[in-house]
């Protein structure tokens, strides 16, 4: 059998590369009467998912690029990027949906959406370090000089225990919706799209959500039973969101492309359910700081009051030393807040018999060097929950901000004309 | 299929197509959901050599399997099972490389090709996996090796099936969309059972198995080219493109001149290869849009 040699498939190659970008995508997609109300949308200042009101569910995936050719990973965010917004407006993700193609033909939509709304369903996109460089630092796509100094893999903590193959990655899809079935059917169908530019490296199902993103939104409870996020940055809290969560457009010469957009930190933490259980009541109230009930702080009564860290109790702080709530709280960390969007998740059983299950988190912020990792080496090394959590995922990713009509997603980024051509890798 | 990029990019009213000078050039979308265009008078001698052509590939490898599978039956019962090892990977390489167009034939697929993960409570198992399963017993548990008779006796109706699928092949009327199917189906091969490790359990010889439904599939998507490039030039170009993706990662695999076994593949490795074969196995469907 005849193979083609390196020439013609590099000539293949360069030519996909050279191809045009910037090819308009927009409302045009569908007649105005066929259009249902789309809740969500990639129109706007910024991607939604992130300050919208979290939904039940969760599946998020991220994906290695797999093209050399750069043309082919515009073309598929271009693709990414009118489907994305179809199946937010409760579209099929292709013009013919399930059933409207020949039947000879493979339908362009998968079809378990069928019957179903939107669901509330929001897609957010977000760009790993590895679309900048490969792991010898090599520029891949000509992007190099725009990958921003914040943007960067989460340093090894300590006692992680990661999955092998399972952190990281090129690109990631975050999909939230309130049913399961539309979040899934919508990362499905965008890794369908993306075959031949993408793969898949890992994904994570969550089916609940384990914070608050709006005021009115009632604080969700985690797996160790507690209320989760309480002191999470809501929606109205412009300021904070523009101090801690959104990039500012000089926060870093060459990440000017990711103004209005933010970065995704994801830690897969599973808790040793077996374990937690047998902890007394107060034990567990002391290890959190907080109480199981209601929530508050074990220095207050309501869930907001805000904890007093120096209150004593004889000779012993009222909230332990090592109690999560003063580990991680921004009092401790100079200020600093996140966003989290996190869920719950219980993925079967390990090897010996044991429930995998705990907790997906997800936060959103300004500047994962300042407001993570410093925060998360606290809780590793202080924080009494350690004895009960592994973690066992570690991303982070850049969220490009929301385009504009006739843009496709990260188009601000790759309009920025670096070095073209195929990639050296 | 209709590729959903495609699909999505004719919606928004462009598409982009490779001219022969690979430069990139818009053109106007097809019109989404219609049938293919009948065949013009060109293409149709384009098309009648192709399955002339892909008739005549298959009785030649159907020829050769007949040839390699009594090698293989020979050795066998001489009780040279070294080589008879040495054979087998090679041998099935002739069958897998038409498996989808043989299997069509008739019955003789399940006897010649079963597995045992495939049977059902009380079904006899014949053919070459259960000839493979007894030259390789080590990942079996408490297995009873055949006597030399129950050797002889499958060996022998492998070889008799097999000479009957090549008599039924002599008179073969292969169409385009027997081609353009048999290619599909192929691919999904590949991904469904060799890209997996589950078609050679107990031998380990998978990657033989994918090269030669990889040669099958690409034999006919070459003798196809000029009409699929007549009627979509990008498509062509892309499919060209991914089977040289797949042979390169294939190649990448080998020791020497010889594949590895698949035990010896990396995590990595299986991922770029499954990969590979998502993305040709999508471009493939799609070629049932334009022919």
């Amino acid at each position: 059998m005849t193979s083609p040699g390196i020439s013609r498939r590099a000539a293949i190659g360069a030519g996909l590369a050279a191809g045009a970008t910037g090819l308009l995508v927009g409302r045009e997609l569908l007649p105005a009467d066929q259009r249902r109300p789309a809740n969500h949308s990639l129109r706007g200042a910024h991607q939604p998912g992130i300050t919208t009101e979290v939904q039940n569910h969760l599946h998020f995936a991220s994906f290695d690029v797999t093209t050399r050719s750069r043309h082919d990973l515009e073309r598929m965010l271009m693709a990414w990027t009118v489907a994305a917004e179809r199946m937010m407006s409760g579209q099929p993700a292709g013009p013919l949906g399930p059933l409207g193609g020949r039947p000879e033909l493979a339908p362009d939509d998968t079809g378990e959406a069928m019957d179903l709304d939107s669901a509330n369903l929001s897609i957010t996109i977000g760009f790993g370090p590895g679309l900048f460089r490969d792991r010898a630092g090599r520029d891949r796509f000509g992007l190099a000089r725009h990958q921003p100094t914040a943007l960067r893999p989460l340093p090894r903590f300590p006692l992680d225990t990661l999955t092998p193959g399972a952190s990281g990655g090129d690109l990631c899809i975050q999909a939230c919706a309130d049913d399961p079935q539309i979040a899934v059917h919508a990362v499905r169908n965008l890794t369908r799209i993306g075959f031949g530019t993408v793969g898949m490296r890992w994904s994570q199902h969550g089916f609940g959500r384990s914070s608050a993103t709006t005021p009115g939104q009632t604080t969700p409870r985690n797996l160790m039973g507690f209320k989760d996020g309480t002191a999470n940055i809501r929606s109205d809290e412009t300021e904070a969101l523009d101090k801690h969560v959104w990039v500012a457009a000089d926060d870093d010469p060459a990440g000017s492309w990711l103004a209005g957009g933010s970065y995704l930190v994801t830690r897969r933490a599973m808790i040793t359910v077996e374990l937690w259980d047998r902890q007394k009541l107060r034990d567990q109230e002391e290890f959190i700081g907080r109480t199981k009930g209601e929530g508050a702080p074990l220095t207050g009564r309501h869930e907001f009051d805000e904890p007093d860290f120096r209150a004593m109790a004889g000779t012993q702080p009222v909230i332990p030393v090592d109690a999560h709530v003063r580990v991680v709280h921004p009092t401790n960390h100079g200020g600093a807040r996140m966003l989290r969007r996190g869920y719950n998740i219980a993925d079967g059983t390990n090897e010996i018999g044991r429930m995998d299950a705990g907790l997906f988190f997800i936060g959103f912020v300004r500047d994962p060097g300042k407001q993570f990792v410093p925060v998360q080496l606290a809780m590793v090394r202080n924080d009494a929950l350690m004895e009960y959590l592994r973690f066992t995922q570690s991303s982070v990713f850049a969220v490009p901000p929301g385009i504009e009509d006739g843009q496709s997603l990260g188009q601000a980024l790759f309009a920025r004309r670096g070095r073209r051509g195929v990639a050296h890798a | 299929m209709r590729n959903p990029v495609t699909l999505a990019l004719a919606a928004i009213g462009l598409s982009l197509s490779l001219s022969a000078c690979g430069t990139p050039t818009e053109s106007a979308p097809e019109a989404t959901g219609s049938a293919p265009k009948p065949l013009t008078a060109t293409e149709k001698t384009q098309v009648a050599k192709a399955t002339a052509e892909y008739t005549k590939y298959v009785q030649d490898e159907l020829a050769g399997l007949v040839d390699g599978t009594t090698e293989f039956v020979t050795a066998l019962k001489a009780g040279d099972d070294d080589r008879a090892r040495t054979i087998y990977p090679n041998a099935r390489t002739r069958w897998e490389r038409v498996e989808t167009i043989a299997a069509e034939f008739g019955d003789l697929d399940p006897a010649i090709d079963a597995r045992e993960a495939g049977l059902g409570e009380g079904e006899e198992w014949t053919g070459w996996h259960r000839l493979e399963k007894d030259l390789w017993p080590a990942r079996a548990k408490n297995y009873t090796p055949m006597t030399d008779a129950e050797q002889a006796e499958i060996a022998d109706k492998l070889l008799a099936d097999t000479k009957t699928i090549q008599r039924q092949g002599e008179d073969l009327k292969i169409t385009v969309t027997d081609i353009v199917e048999g290619s599909q189906g192929l691919l999904e091969e590949i991904a469904g059972g060799k890209v997996t490790g589950e078609e050679e359990y107990w031998s380990r010889t998978d990657l033989w198995d994918f090269q030669a439904n990889l040669d099958g599939a690409w034999k006919g998507f070459d003798l196809l080219k000029p009409v699929i490039e007549g009627r979509d030039a990008a498509l062509a170009a892309k499919i060209d493109y991914q089977f040289g993706v797949v042979q390169g990662l294939l190649d990448a695999t080998k020791r020497g001149d010889e594949f590895v076994t698949y035990d010896k593949l990396t995590r990595q490795q299986i991922k770029a290869l499954s990969d590979a074969v998502n993305a040709l196995g999508e471009s493939l469907a799609e070629v049932s849009e334009v022919l």
